[in-house]
């Protein structure tokens, strides 16, 4: 059994409260933390250096003109999902250069709570909380795409396999009961993995 | 080729490359359970093995390289003291280790794995896991030393 010995790291600027959202980036290290600004202007970045961890956390700006749903990791790149209520559309900020600067824009459709990601190497989706998923392949342009489990479900989980021939799998349950799992190749079809009332 | 997808606050499946290994850790149950597809059926899988670490709720799970070894390391918290864990997980087996720093009033909610200098040795580096509390806080344990 592996000991790891645990030791609080001594900041010089702690984070200014708790945050809303938080990611890590894979492999790196680095942390975003999301603050929520309590006199109603955008919600605040923060970006944990693991190089300079003795710094503490930096702020990094804020989401403009959106409140921030989830913030997420992946194809080498930081991404911070809101809503912008005033427009009712979504918007999404990322940054490629480890937080430092943030790129945002509009998401196409009507607004969506964006919370649920997945990464492989080459893509990224990203599910709200009404089924919608949104998706890209070069971290920067995201297109709305139909979601496997219809409208009337709410997608638990979703996570992508890195092999090609498996595709997308999909957790997915309605409101009141737990569908399982499924298997969604290119989002044309759904297998039935296995029942989570079956494995005990 | 070994790859970990973490899905905010859902579940967890853990790709392990050619054998098609899974993982999977269930929030709702608190089991962490071995997947493997049935032999020359995929897409269909059954499970091949449940875990013995009941009582957890599964945060998060990332891929840390520990020695010549990669690990599953689990982000759970314990539903009875409310305390977070962190568990490790080998090939098939899983186990909570080290409670310490997670017997704290805020909760650890987020956890990455970085290379950093290891003190030890002049011009080397080793791993180590990162771990954020709910304040902010954060935690480091290297790991290339004590596996």
């Amino acid at each position: 059994m592996p000991h790891f010995a645990w030791e609080r790291i001594s900041m010089e600027q702690p984070l200014p409260g708790h945050p809303i959202s938080i990611a890590a980036a894979t492999g790196l290290g680095d942390f975003i933390a999301i603050i929520k600004n309590k006199k109603g202007a955008g919600d605040e970045i923060y970006l944990l250096d693991h190089a300079n961890l003795h710094l503490g956390w930096q702020k990094k700006g804020a989401f403009e003109h959106a409140a921030v749903c989830s913030v997420q990791y992946g194809l080498g790149r930081f991404f911070i999902f809101g809503i912008d209520a005033k427009n009712n559309h979504s918007v999404v900020a990322s940054s490629d250069d480890g937080g430092n600067t943030w790129n945002q824009q509009k998401i196409s459709g009507s607004a969506s709570h964006y919370d649920v990601a997945a990464f492989s190497s080459t893509e990224g989706l990203v599910t709200g909380r009404d089924g919608a998923v949104v998706r890209t392949t070069d971290g920067i342009t995201w297109t709305q795409i139909t979601s496997p489990s219809g409208s009337e479900k709410k997608v638990f989980s979703l996570q992508q396999s890195p092999n090609d021939q498996l595709g997308f799998v999909v957790v997915e349950a309605s409101l009141k009961k737990r569908d399982g799992f499924f298997l969604v190749d290119d989002f044309s079809q759904q297998e039935p993995l296995f029942s989570t009332d079956g494995i005990t | 080729m070994s790859n970990s997808f973490s899905a905010g606050s859902g579940e967890f499946l853990i790709y392990q490359g050619k054998g098609f290994a899974y993982h999977y850790a269930g929030v709702e149950t608190g089991f962490a359970y071995s997947v493997t597809p049935a032999q020359n059926s995929a897409p269909h899988f059954k499970a091949t093995q449940a875990s013995t670490a009941p009582q957890i709720k599964i945060l998060d799970v990332i891929t840390c390289p520990i020695g010549q070894r990669t690990a599953w390391v689990y982000l759970g918290k314990d539903l009875k003291t409310e305390h977070s864990l962190i568990i490790y997980s080998g090939n098939r087996s899983f186990f909570v280790a080290d409670a310490s720093p997670t017997a704290l009033d805020n909760p650890i909610i987020a956890i990455s794995a970085t290379m950093v200098a290891t003190p030890e040795k002049e011009n080397s580096t080793g791993n180590a896991l990162i771990a954020i509390a709910s304040d902010g806080t954060a935690y480091m344990a290297s790991t290339a030393l004590s596996f």
